[in-house]
């Protein structure tokens, strides 16, 4: 016996009737949703946040920018308009600039943010989840300090960009780890700080006023500065110690993963060598309370200069070879110094109690720092270019 | 009909392996990867990774023994029989399902509310999210497998591409020491959130008819390897901080490195979530309907109190947290121990049922033979579990 086979027509058309609510829904969601326009919204490049600690309260700087054309005129102007409020909150600081400039306030686009000490001492969880949940400001937002108030750095116009956080934001980005560079997010910043280690290395921002002020047809421009970046500052609560520029150099090798800039070698005869970083990887493990950590960085020959020869030196010299060898023994030294602040200071910021914790376990003290040994050992390899 | 070298006259509640399968995708990945690792790494510390790892390979074998109950066609067994146990079984089923769909609505509508749409009113939103649960669930399983089937290419292909392109500062030493604490101290702890357990325990209550590949091993262990893999990432990522991340699966697209070049990329994981969560939730709704009917006979009752004590929970209670504490509080013990006793009972009592019909139950295992001829196939429109099997040839077909 033939039965005759029926495919359920609610099977046939179950696809489009899926398809149907989704379309259906979503046409809802877009009626209904309040969804803030840009017209009513400030994008905000960088923010800073300062900690008042005979008031209480949080001072936060917003830099924003607005693009706008007068009636008549073809060409919009690009202006960074930087705003200051106080509050017992973030959130509060935050809702008065929304007030003095009349817009809803987005950090989703802000990707520097600037921290005073004072705001580094604080409990660094309570500080980001509002900023990173209710305001969406990006994990990825690197996070700077600086030897003024993220007030006054916000201020700052920058010769080349006018703006100082998309002049950081560019620079942290593209050139992570030249000369002491060290890009450190939020999401970074957070990870390290509910470690064993507790501490942070972040960007130390200087700032200094141009020696020559950028001219236009109408004369020069006053009041512009340059930023330096070379160092850095190393931090764990309320303790915090500012790392030169030599040490900030392997530091940022150390912590990055995908450094770049170059590496200079000076002999004590005064030769000397510039290499440029091609790549790196950087390894560290631990063997009880012993933290091993390993860099081997693949570098190219920039420049040599005060070397006496007479012809065009490559990377496959042996003086170049032995210059790099040199430069290998000097960032292990440098490394060694770090370790020996960090102790000093009380800072963990190479990390090295996460190490140790990862060997020894759960039996590991707090603040065993001054326990641990660090053998780091640098590996530099010179590839022949033409 | 004949299409594919299949045949495609399923009964109601068949569905194809590979249907099931993106459907143990969608299920599998949904709540595991939003709230579930931040709570973990709470309490677990660098322990998240391995506890994670450890409930994901017991829901693996949950999973397993649900589809080993409906590969031998058990609930047609214990239906056909009338067993009292299974009725039992069965109503504690609908409970389990009521709760986790509960529960999980509860975090999905918070995670709505006040990170993605903050402003709107949330009654709107409950209601917007509850409409295609309640649909597509009441609708029935082949609606709701076609409708994961659709979405599947596009969820994976997105996640996929997510993990592809992720480019941020990882540390895989972060999943160190496996202890964190004492054992003793983390086992104590670990069945408290059996919440996010027995995700596949509606197909107990499904037919599955094979098509060649084995689509659902493949489904179990590409789920298994994804939902681990992510987790691993989110620990290697974010460390202790995990704590902080209220949905995994659409932070981690955040680090795509694309989105220095074309904006923020969350929007693209929070889509395949926001669909995933509708048809996960669906699926216990469905589920919920099918343990009632086999309970009770009919599937009204909670055809209306799954949505109605949805909706009461997320107006009446004051925050998700509320809820989230007390699932994953001594509650969470309850659900642990219920997770794993549902399938474990079912197949028992199926073991018990066909050691008395032993006959009855090989017809019924036939009817899982691939290629079967269409004329001796049981009649598609009824779902009669014991119709027309007088025309069975008396012996079984070779494979």
């Amino acid at each position: 016996m033939t039965k005759k086979l029926h495919v359920s027509r609610a099977l046939q058309y179950s696809k489009w009737t899926a398809i149907i609510i989704v379309a259906v829904a979503l046409v809802v969601y877009g009626r209904t949703v309040k969804s803030p326009s840009l017209t009513k919204t400030q994008i905000v490049l960088g923010a800073g946040i300062d900690f008042l600690e005979e008031t209480r309260e949080f001072e936060v700087t917003t830099q924003s920018m607005v693009v706008a054309s007068t009636y008549g005129t073809s060409n919009p102007q690009t202006t960074y308009n930087v705003y200051t409020s106080t509050g017992k909150t973030v959130a509060e600081a935050l809702d008065g600039i929304s007030r003095k400039i009349g817009l809803n306030i987005s950090l989703a686009h802000c990707n520097v943010l600037f921290l005073s000490n004072s705001a580094l001492a604080l409990d660094s969880m309570q500080l980001f989840y509002p900023l990173t949940g209710m305001y969406a400001l990006p994990e990825q937002s690197v996070i700077v300090a600086s030897a003024i108030s993220p007030k006054e750095l916000l201020s700052k116009r920058i010769g080349t960009t006018v703006s100082s956080a998309l002049f950081l934001q560019n620079t942290l980005s593209n050139q992570e780890g030249d000369d002491g560079m060290i890009r450190t997010t939020v999401k970074d910043f957070l990870a390290m700080s509910l470690s064993r280690s507790h501490a942070n290395a972040l960007p130390y921002v200087e700032v200094k006023e141009l020696e020559s002020q950028p001219q236009n047809a109408e004369g020069e421009i006053k009041d512009n500065f340059e930023l330096i970046l070379n160092r850095a500052l190393v931090t764990d609560g309320d303790k915090h110690c500012v790392i030169d520029e030599k040490r900030s150099e392997i530091l940022s090798i150390y912590l990055s993963s995908d450094a770049a800039g170059t590496l200079n070698y000076t002999s004590p005869r005064g030769e000397s060598v510039e290499f440029k970083v091609l790549s790196e990887s950087v390894s560290s493990n631990a063997k009880g309370r012993t933290v091993f950590a390993k860099i081997n960085i693949s570098v190219d020959l920039l420049d040599v200069q005060f070397v006496d020869a007479d012809r065009v030196l490559t990377g496959a010299d042996e003086l170049i070879i032995e210059f790099a060898h040199r430069l290998e023994d000097e960032l292990e030294s440098r490394l060694l110094s770090l370790f020996e602040t960090s102790k000093e200071t009380g800072i963990d910021f190479l990390g090295l109690q996460e190490k140790a914790y990862e060997s020894v376990g759960r039996d590991l003290e707090e603040d065993c720092l001054s326990t641990l040994t660090f053998v780091p050992t640098v590996k530099i390899t010179v590839s022949e270019s033409a | 009909m004949k299409q594919h070298g299949i045949f495609k006259n399923l009964a109601g509640e068949t569905v194809f392996n590979s249907q099931a399968a993106t459907l143990v995708f969608l299920t599998g990945v949904a709540f595991k990867l939003s709230a579930a690792p931040a709570m973990i790494s709470e309490e677990f510390g660098s322990s998240t990774f391995w506890a994670f790892a450890l409930y994901s390979t017991i829901d693996v074998l949950i999973a397993t023994l649900v589809f080993c109950f409906a590969r031998k066609n058990g609930d047609a067994l214990l239906i056909a029989t009338n067993s009292g146990a299974y009725r039992m079984i069965a109503l504690f089923a609908t409970v389990f399902l009521t709760l986790k769909g509960i529960f999980n609505f509860s975090y999905a509508s918070s995670y709505l509310t006040h990170e993605l749409f903050e402003g709107l009113e949330p009654s709107l939103i409950y209601l917007l999210f509850l409409l295609p649960v309640v649909y597509l669930g009441a609708r029935g399983i082949r609606p709701l497998s076609r409708t994961a089937e659709v979405f599947f290419p596009i969820i994976f292909l997105t996640i996929i591409l997510n993990l592809v392109f992720l480019k941020t500062k990882t540390d895989f030493a972060r999943v160190l020491p496996v202890f964190s604490k004492a054992p003793a101290q983390l086992a104590k702890v670990f069945p408290r959130y059996g919440l996010w357990l027995a995700d596949m325990l509606p197909f107990a209550f499904v037919k599955i008819k094979d098509k060649r590949l084995p689509y659902l091993t493949i489904g179990i262990t590409g789920t298994w390897l994804i939902v681990n893999l992510v987790a691993l990432l989110g620990v290697a990522i974010y460390g202790n901080a995990l704590k902080t991340v209220t949905d995994l699966l659409i932070r981690i697209a955040g680090f795509n490195q694309l989105s220095k070049d074309v904006g923020r990329t969350e929007w693209t994981n929070l889509l395949a979530v926001l669909t995933m969560s509708i048809i996960s939730l669906a699926f216990s709704y469905f589920g919920a309907l099918a343990a009632c009917k086999r309970a009770v006979k009919t599937d009204m009752p909670i055809k209306i109190a799954f949505p109605l004590a949805i909706l009461l929970v997320v107006l009446i209670v004051p925050s998700a947290q509320t809820v989230t504490d007390f699932a994953t509080g001594k509650f969470g013990y309850a659900m642990f121990a219920t997770a794993l006793a549902l399938p474990l009972l079912m197949t028992l009592e199926y073991a018990r049922q066909r050691s008395k019909l032993k006959n009855v139950a090989r017809r019924l295992e036939d009817e899982y033979l691939p290629n079967r001829p269409t004329e001796d196939a049981i009649d598609s429109r009824r779902s009669g579990v014991l119709d027309g099997f007088k025309n069975l040839p008396s012996k079984r077909q070779k494979v």
